[in-house]
């Protein structure tokens, strides 16, 4: 189960069904929410031990993009969530507004190390917008979209979750008319600048019948994880968050973002 | 005191050319308050009239709000001169807005010590949930479907119009409905003359929530074939609109007014005229727990 790294009485916790551990995530409490409309949004960012060389490139890249969605216009209707991966999955904050994060103090160093649970992380990340877009829809009737983005340098070598337990849990949500409008999930691979093209290619496959098998809509393959690569990262975030908030208080669909 | 405020607009079906002719505002200060006009159908630049009553409705409540509530300016008084200083700036538009742009309902809902004084000229309705979880709604209706609007009763022209087509009755129906089931609880049918004074008062205490209204709320039809279409009743789409969940914070009214359109949308069900409401929740709960804290 995550450990909850940022908690407070504005945020209550909330549990994802799970038949294979806990799986729990914190959410804002519904009261302190003033508008009608919400995205749920989830970053998951690996920290593994083959991250290290360009961890901080990556921390400097989320802390970028989270503060150019905080200038954005729409950016109360966007509730976000950050969590960190590596064997154990740690919710670096749960879902909050845009307003009430620091960068500075929330986000510090992801002292890399360890082995991959891709799928305990994915499972985590999509588990908890469904859930909370139950919550949030069904019961409060807040019209609610949501938007994942998972980001890893390699295959899952972890995981208690599988692909089944995952495309379940989607396939049973997703039946419940009006949990929530739109679902984007993007799959994202950096490749360790160390690594050997054979073995980038190996993960580029596992990743690609990863999202296949579990139905992520959009696979990025950033290429070379180097301050360039990573800042482009940062801002395809921040433009696809703007976008995905923007459908959902206009109504309109979202404008496709590219990499 | 710990309360909501929040309104809802949407265009109704039968208006083609989606220009809404209702208009709500709302605001807490410096006065909280919620304004709704509704612009009669049958005359020109009816949406704008409606729009210049809203405003000046506004700014004077604001400008005499102590006089509105120590009652030295009387709902009668009110809506004089709100109408005649609409009037002076409409004919101010010679030639572009016929004064008959004013022809449009005005509802009033201000919040004076903890109570919601509710002005109502022209049709509409009043919705409040009591504190015995009880939906009590004021309906006013006239008799020929025509109401009898502020501006007739300072243009002579419009008046000896209305008063030759129309009797201008006044029907209020009162019903009280228990949440839990919709059970009907009373009901009471009266008619009254077009002048007689529809106003009320709702201690926040005793009616957590307050909603005004127009009469759009109450043109919903479904949508049986191309051109056949029966009639909601009130009741059954007050079934859906008023149940509000546990959280009325915030947007309350737009979240749960747009999931009901949607959702009768989806089985064919709209409402003909433009929809607007406006409305106050008291939240007893966060307010207690917030006095628990500073004791």
């Amino acid at each position: 189960m995550p450990k909850m790294l940022n908690n407070n009485d504005d945020m209550n916790v909330h549990q994802i069904p799970s038949t294979v551990g806990t799986f729990q995530f914190s959410a804002v409490r519904p009261e302190k929410l003033g508008a009608s409309c919400y995205t749920l949004a989830t970053i998951a960012v690996d920290r593994s031990r083959s991250t290290k060389d360009f961890a901080q490139a990556l921390l400097a890249a989320l802390k970028a993009s989270v503060g150019a969605c905080m200038k954005n216009p729409m950016s109360k209707n966007i509730l976000l969530r950050v969590l960190s991966f590596n064997e154990e999955l740690v919710e670096i904050h749960g879902f909050k507004l845009l307003k009430d994060i620091d960068l500075d103090n929330d986000y510090l160093d992801f002292n890399p190390k360890g082995m991959t649970s891709l799928r305990d992380a994915y499972f985590s990340g999509i588990g908890a917008t469904l859930t909370l877009a139950e919550d949030l829809s069904i019961k409060q009737h807040y019209d609610v979209n949501g938007i994942f983005f998972v980001i890893t340098d390699g295959m899952d070598n972890q995981s208690r979750i599988s692909n089944k337990q995952i495309s379940t849990l989607v396939e049973n949500s997703l039946k419940q008319e009006d949990l929530i409008e739109s679902l984007d999930t993007v799959l994202i691979e950096l490749k360790d600048p160390k690594a050997t093209d054979d073995y980038a290619l190996e993960v580029t496959k596992a990743l690609e019948k990863f999202k296949k098998e579990v139905g992520i809509t959009k696979f990025i393959n950033v290429g070379d994880a180097n301050p360039t690569n990573l800042a482009k990262l940062g801002q395809f975030i921040s433009e696809s968050l703007s976008s995905t908030s923007s459908s959902i208080v206009t109504g309109q669909p979202s404008q496709p973002v590219v990499f | 005191m710990l309360y909501s405020l929040d309104y809802f607009i949407k265009t109704g079906k039968r208006h083609t050319n989606n220009i809404c002719e209702d208009y709500i505002i709302c605001g807490k200060d410096p006065i909280p308050h919620i304004i709704l006009s509704d612009g009669c159908s049958g005359a020109k630049n009816t949406d704008t009239g409606a729009r210049l009553l809203a405003h000046i409705a506004k700014k004077y409540i604001i400008t005499y709000s102590e006089l509105i509530e120590k009652g030295e300016i009387t709902y009668e008084l009110l809506g004089k001169m709100i109408i005649t200083k609409a009037k002076k700036i409409a004919q101010e538009f010679r030639n572009g807005l016929d004064s008959s742009c004013l022809n449009a309902t005005l509802l009033l809902a201000v919040l004076f010590n903890n109570e919601v004084r509710v002005h109502m000229y022209g049709d509409g309705l009043i919705l409040t949930i009591n504190d015995d979880n009880h939906l009590e709604i004021t309906q006013v209706e006239y008799s020929e479907n025509a109401p009898y609007y502020l501006n007739y009763s300072i243009d002579p022209v419009e008046n000896y119009k209305y008063e030759k087509k129309f009797k201008g009755e006044k029907i209020i129906t009162y019903c009280k409905y228990d949440l839990k089931d919709f059970s009907l609880i009373r009901k009471e049918v009266n008619t009254k003359s077009k002048f007689a004074p529809v106003r009320g008062v709702f201690p926040l205490e005793v009616f957590p929530t307050v909603i005004i209204a127009s009469d759009g709320l109450d043109s919903f039809v479904k949508k049986n074939t191309v051109v056949e279409a029966s009639k909601i009743e009130l009741i059954e789409v007050l079934k859906s609109f008023m149940s509000f969940s546990n959280n009325c914070t915030g947007e309350f009214i737009k979240r749960k007014f747009n999931r009901s359109v949607k959702i009768f949308e989806r089985n064919f069900i709209f409402h003909l005229d433009d929809l607007a409401a406006g409305g106050f929740h008291f939240d007893r709960e966060e307010c207690e727990n917030k006095e628990e804290n500073t004791e």
